[in-house]
């Protein structure tokens, strides 16, 4: 354990050193501010609407037209949003972790070390699911400050911080193990983009495959596995699809790296 | 004290496709040897080191370094090793000192160990005005000190250096050389180098490699020194160019 915690706080470093992180920091502080006004700014467009309309009644009576409320107009598409945005940015943060050790050629000095395949992968693993602790948390500065003032509730809003932390974990793992593969840095973020984009949703896909298909592409997506938190939901068999692509992902670095001391 | 050497190739092989890397390498390392992997460029003598020190498993053959089996045990002779790559490159994101830590931490050196460790190797390896600076964006001459100070904080059996003086100026040669002597007292040094002189100088037992093969081997003054070294390499160059021809 104290091997892999050495491996951790060392890639925690090199994390912070990078301008990448920064860049993420910034980057999602500055989407999700952009995404929480934007859909509040709208949600306020059209309560003015209905102010100038029969709903008008309807509210002074206290009966509020169903959808027409914070949760569902702002927090539920921001945290869409927010998960396209952690997507885009993921492949980013993870690209250079094996890469880049290969094209600095500082790998040599880390294989030579009396450290096992997992403990490496463990330390870069665990090293990118903290720095995107970080990251996530930015993402719940606008929905807390929201809650805070208006009295929502806030249970949604913990579930969907919880979903949005197992989505970029996922993805982060996807990442890694294009990063333990791939020749460099692009390809190892381009290879990630393509599976993250193309596990995302696989409704597309449905309208050519069978009813049996279609609810193997349904259970696949990453989309359907999500649904649930931002209505408060945390379910046992989406953390388990999470967790099985985190998995998943953590055997098949440590597969890559013992197959390149084959090499 | 080992019964055999302190490393022991035997048969090893290493194939790249077609190409074979190594081809049928054995020789045996005694206790506290300076021990010189000699042959000119592209021999295989950086695909031996990488084998040796656990980064590269060979096609086929054995290795058993400080009595334990490299092959099956990789991570235990890790542990009694300490290895300077060619050209080392260092994390530009860690401090020397952050450096010569996190490789103690990974040795599994106590705190206390870990930092007098540190201190020694400081003053010995005169990184006194570097330790708090990033570890790559320090000179050639300081990364090569670095590397090596890396390599024998846990004061491993055995120290393998890769072209530890290339790229370096007479002066910072010269004080490697006056490193590695220093090494030699208390683990047995492989160098790997197609330096001559510095093998005269170092060295007690050199293994010449030729295409993956091992082309000589035995005491530096067997081998004639580097003169004789230097006769042998001719021939083989000569081979070479007869057999484009």
């Amino acid at each position: 354990m104290r091997a892999v915690l050495t491996v951790l706080r060392k890639e925690l470093t090199g994390l912070f050193a990078s301008p990448i992180a920064y860049l993420a920091l910034t980057a999602m502080a500055l989407s999700m501010s952009l995404f929480f006004l934007d859909n509040l700014k709208a949600f306020n467009t059209q309560l003015m609407l209905l102010q100038t309309q029969t709903a008008f009644d309807q509210i002074r009576a206290g009966t509020i037209p169903p959808g027409l409320n914070l949760f569902q107009q702002v927090l539920l598409p921001t945290v869409t949003d927010t998960a396209l945005v952690l997507l885009a940015l993921i492949p980013l943060i993870t690209m250079g972790m094996f890469c880049e050790e290969r094209a600095r050629r500082t790998d040599e000095l880390l294989m030579t070390l009396p450290l096992s395949h997992t403990q490496i992968a463990a330390g870069k693993f665990l090293a990118t699911f903290v720095f995107l602790l970080a990251v996530v948390a930015v993402t719940a500065l606008m929905p807390a400050i929201a809650a805070v003032h208006t009295g929502l509730d806030t249970g949604p809003i913990l579930a969907s911080v919880v979903g949005l932390l197992f989505l970029s974990f996922a993805v982060a793992s996807i990442g890694l193990v294009c990063s333990a593969l791939a020749s460099n840095q692009l390809v190892a973020a381009l290879s990630a983009y393509a599976i993250s984009m193309a596990i995302l949703d696989f409704s597309w896909m449905m309208e050519f495959t069978g009813n049996a298909v279609d609810r193997v592409l349904h259970y696949l997506s990453l989309m359907t596995h999500m649904a649930g938190f931002p209505r408060g939901v945390i379910a046992l068999s989406d953390i388990v699809y999470f967790m099985g692509l985190c998995v998943g992902a953590f055997l098949l670095t440590r597969v890559s790296l013992a197959l390149e001391r084959i090499h | 004290m080992m019964d055999g050497g302190v490393v022991e190739a035997k048969g090893l092989w290493k194939d790249y496709g077609p190409l074979h890397a190594l081809a049928d390498v054995s020789f045996s390392i005694g206790e506290g040897e300076v021990f010189g992997l000699l042959g000119r460029n592209g021999s295989g003598k950086t695909t031996l080191l990488r084998i040796l020190t656990g980064y590269r498993l060979p096609t086929a053959g054995s290795v058993r370094v400080a009595g334990i089996d490299l092959i099956r045990r990789s991570r235990a002779v890790r542990r009694r090793i300490g290895y300077m790559p060619e050209h080392p490159q260092l994390y530009a994101d860690l401090t020397v000192r952050g450096l010569l830590r996190f490789v103690g931490n990974v040795h599994g050196l106590s705190r206390a160990r870990r930092e007098s460790r540190i201190e020694a190797l400081v003053t010995h390896f005169g990184l006194g005005a570097v330790i708090d600076r990033l570890a790559g964006h320090c000179s050639k001459g300081y990364r090569a000190r670095i590397s090596l100070a890396a390599a024998v904080i846990h004061e491993p059996a055995v120290v393998f250096l890769d072209e530890p003086t290339d790229g370096l100026d007479p002066e910072q040669r010269h004080q490697t050389h006056e490193l590695i002597r220093q090494l030699a007292g208390g683990s047995t040094v492989v160098l790997s180098t197609h330096d001559l002189d510095e093998v005269g100088v170092l060295c007690s037992r050199a293994l010449v490699l030729d295409r993956g093969r091992v082309a000589r081997t035995g005491a530096v003054d067997e081998l004639g020194g580097a003169a004789g070294i230097a006769k042998i390499f001719r021939e083989t160059r000569e081979r070479d160019r007869e057999q484009e021809t």
